[in-house]
């Protein structure tokens, strides 16, 4: 662990965490930064939320530490540690007005009242609900009532922000707007932010890292463009947006190269890069494997058009795959489309095509026989588990 | 036909309403109306009452031997009502906070005198609240170790608790009284009070020890506010029938805590002054209702200001 790391301000040691027989978290660690937005990603019951509320001091880990800037707050009590929470249902109290509610934890470290006046204007300045100061909360909407949850965290100039699903109360397009007006806000105070999402397109588009979870174990820790271009394993690159797998029956690690070999794929040659540490240390292969990509890196033509690739089919056939089908579905999507390949009784894929592809095809009947193909530089080999 | 618009159809609505109103009408209206009119009316042999619209029973109730009455029932009811909710608060709160598994069986405790005739509980009480009953056995036990241990310690002679133990009277006190108003009332108080916390979003309160504040500041800023309509029903709930009461003033107060239930009946009975009975009934009816209005207007203006 670099908990020796200055940068470092919550460090969390091997966290596990036991319901009764139900192991929420599983030796747990991560490393967060200080000052940067970090995502907690994974489907419902993946045990994110219980390291949120570990964080907090809602909960207590059965298991492992925790550091806030270097400290030990494992058993600290919640209202003695130097962070704050933007809670899902957002909880701001009804029976105060929006200027208590966010006065309320200045209150309670007993500031003086003309403090804690200035700081609650400043603070309601920054998520823009200065003309609402004197409202009760039932006579604001759903995003306005997040930004009083906002600020009142927010006020207390905590070390870290903590921020439990943030987005999804929220209808599509105050989302949107939101996911942009969290990251603004967070640049402009400066403070540390840990959110917690199930939507990897909200991860992705907000975090400057995401932990990926599932079943209470840590998967991956990464920015969100080594999640997607490289995820360890095909449970984080069928989070992470969308991917086809076949399964492998067979690696064979050589000199400076990976045979493998797969029922649907046929044998390919990748280099040597394209074999994850998880599946083989030295020459020995026996993990479970896919190998995957996603439809961004199909290219879809009709059957018998002719293309770069089959002109010179004897030098060019290694470098790529090629998948028989035929034409299904056309979903228009504005910049692109996304094209269904089905194949027989064999499960369909999806290609992503742009406006100057789609044309051939739109024109065709569905059915029409159509070659997928991706390059082998796109394709990921990857532990099926 | 679904089951929210039978009230559409009239000959349905009648057949659903009609027994009910017509209970209602005869033994609940029709009675209370023959009291409204005796109310107003005059002993005109041992057995007959003319309605001759005096104001006579009214007045008599402002003579200062009733106002008596009156004061104590209501002080004894309040203060009744007070160590109700200060008791049932902490129950409820452990109930709502209880593992989902076991919160039945904690209700189903908390409902189980309920089953047992009123009578016989109050009896129960009597032994155990008399001169020789058990909780005297028990303050009896407590000063005798207390005075064996003083005397170990060689402090026997100063008689520090006094000489000898004299059993506590509670029978025939209004603080007898109050215990067996308790006693009586402390389910209805509990019940409001569990259902308000039990919808409570649990996340104020963690948000509150979120934002710094300990445990009973969080309780005092934001559970017992957010809580308070539960609290004001369940003081309702449980000082309106005891301002009522009339068992245990009876039996637990021996005849000398009388409450004003207790003159009522002994208008109907001994005194045979129906009129006068009526009259205090509906007294006591007409401070239900103020009470109640009073609730509802500031439940009124609570509703106009958000």
């Amino acid at each position: 662990m670099a908990d020796s790391d200055a940068n470092t301000i919550v460090s969390l040691n091997n966290i596990g965490k036991h319901f009764g027989k139900v192991k929420a978290l599983d030796n747990v660690s991560i490393d967060i930064k200080e000052g940067e937005i970090f995502a907690l990603l994974g489907p419902s019951g993946c045990g994110k939320s219980t390291l949120l509320r570990i964080i907090s001091g809602f909960e207590n880990p059965t298991e492992g530490e925790l550091l806030l800037d270097g400290k030990d707050m494992t058993r600290t009590a919640p209202n003695k540690r130097p962070v704050n929470m933007v809670f899902q249902s957002y909880a701001v109290f009804p029976h105060m007005s929006v200027a208590d509610n966010v006065g309320y934890g200045l209150k309670m470290d007993k500031l003086l009242v003309d403090e804690i006046t200035t700081r609650v204007d400043t603070a309601l300045a920054q998520v823009h609900l200065d003309q609402f100061k004197h409202r009760m909360p039932d006579q604001l909407s759903g995003g306005q009532k997040q930004r009083v949850a906002l600020a009142r965290a927010l006020v207390k100039q905590p070390r870290v922000l903590l921020l439990d699903e943030p987005l999804s109360a929220l209808d599509a397009k105050l989302r949107d707007a939101m996911r942009l007006e969290l990251v603004k806000l967070q640049e402009t105070v400066g403070v540390t932010f840990i959110i917690v999402t199930h939507d990897q397109s909200e991860a992705l588009a907000m975090a400057d890292r995401v932990a990926v979870l599932e079943a209470g174990k840590l998967r991956q820790v990464d920015t969100p463009t080594a999640l997607y271009n490289h995820p360890v394993d095909a449970f984080v690159a069928d989070f992470i947006g969308k991917v086809h797998t076949f399964d492998v029956q067979h690696i064979e690690r050589q000199d400076n190269h990976v045979r493998v070999t797969s029922d649907e794929l046929g044998e390919l040659t990748l280099p040597l890069n394209k074999l994850p540490e998880r599946i083989s240390t030295g020459a020995q292969v026996n993990a479970s494997s896919v190998l995957a990509f996603r439809p961004e890196a199909l290219k879809v033509n009709l059957a018998n058009e002719p293309t770069a690739s089959t002109a010179s089919t004897e030098t060019n056939q290694a470098n790529e795959i090629q998948l028989p089908g035929f034409l299904g579905d056309i979903a228009f999507q504005g910049q692109h489309s996304i094209v269904e390949i089905t194949r027989g009784d064999k499960p369909s894929v999806s290609a992503i095509v742009d406006h100057s592809s789609l044309s051939a095809l739109q024109t065709q009947p569905i059915g029409t026989p159509i070659v997928a193909r991706c390059a082998l530089s796109d394709l990921m080999l990857l532990p099926a588990q | 036909m679904s089951l929210e618009n039978y009230r559409q159809q009239p000959a349905v609505f009648a057949a659903f309403a009609a027994p009910t109103l017509i209970w209602l009408l005869l033994f609940f209206i029709a009675p209370l109306g023959i009291i409204w009119l005796y109310s107003f009316g005059e002993n005109v042999s041992l057995v007959d009452i003319e309605t001759t619209w005096t104001l006579d029973n009214y007045a008599r109730i402002f003579q200062p031997e009733v106002l008596v009455l009156l004061w104590r029932s209501l002080w004894i009811a309040g203060i009744s009502t007070l160590v109700c909710l200060v008791i049932a608060y902490p129950v409820a709160l452990v109930i709502a906070t209880a593992h989902p598994d076991k919160k039945p069986w904690l209700l189903l405790l908390i409902m189980l005198p309920f089953w047992t005739n009123l009578l016989i509980r109050t009896y129960a009480l009597l032994n155990i609240l008399g001169t020789r009953g058990r909780l005297n056995d028990v303050l009896g036990w407590l000063w005798e170790t207390t005075n064996t241990l003083l005397t170990k310690f060689g402090l026997g002679e100063f008689q520090l608790i006094g000489e000898s133990f004299t059993p506590l009277k509670f029978l025939g006190t209004p603080g007898g009284v109050i215990f067996g108003i308790v006693y009586v009332s402390l389910p209805f108080a509990i019940l409001p009070i569990y259902s308000s916390l039990e919808r409570l979003d649990k996340s104020y309160l963690e948000a509150s020890l979120d934002l710094g504040a300990g445990q009973w500041r969080t309780f005092y800023h934001v559970l017992l506010p957010l809580t308070a309509a539960g609290v004001v029903t369940a003081g309702i709930i449980t000082f309106i029938p005891a301002l009522g009461q009339f068992l245990t003033p009876d039996l637990l107060g021996r005849g000398q805590v009388d409450m004003i239930a207790n003159v009522i009946e002994r208008q109907f009975k001994r005194a045979n002054d129906w009129p006068f009975g009526s009259a205090l009934s509906l007294f006591l009816l007409y401070i239900t209702f103020v009470l109640l209005a009073v609730r509802s207007f500031y439940d009124a203006r609570k509703a106009h200001r958000s």
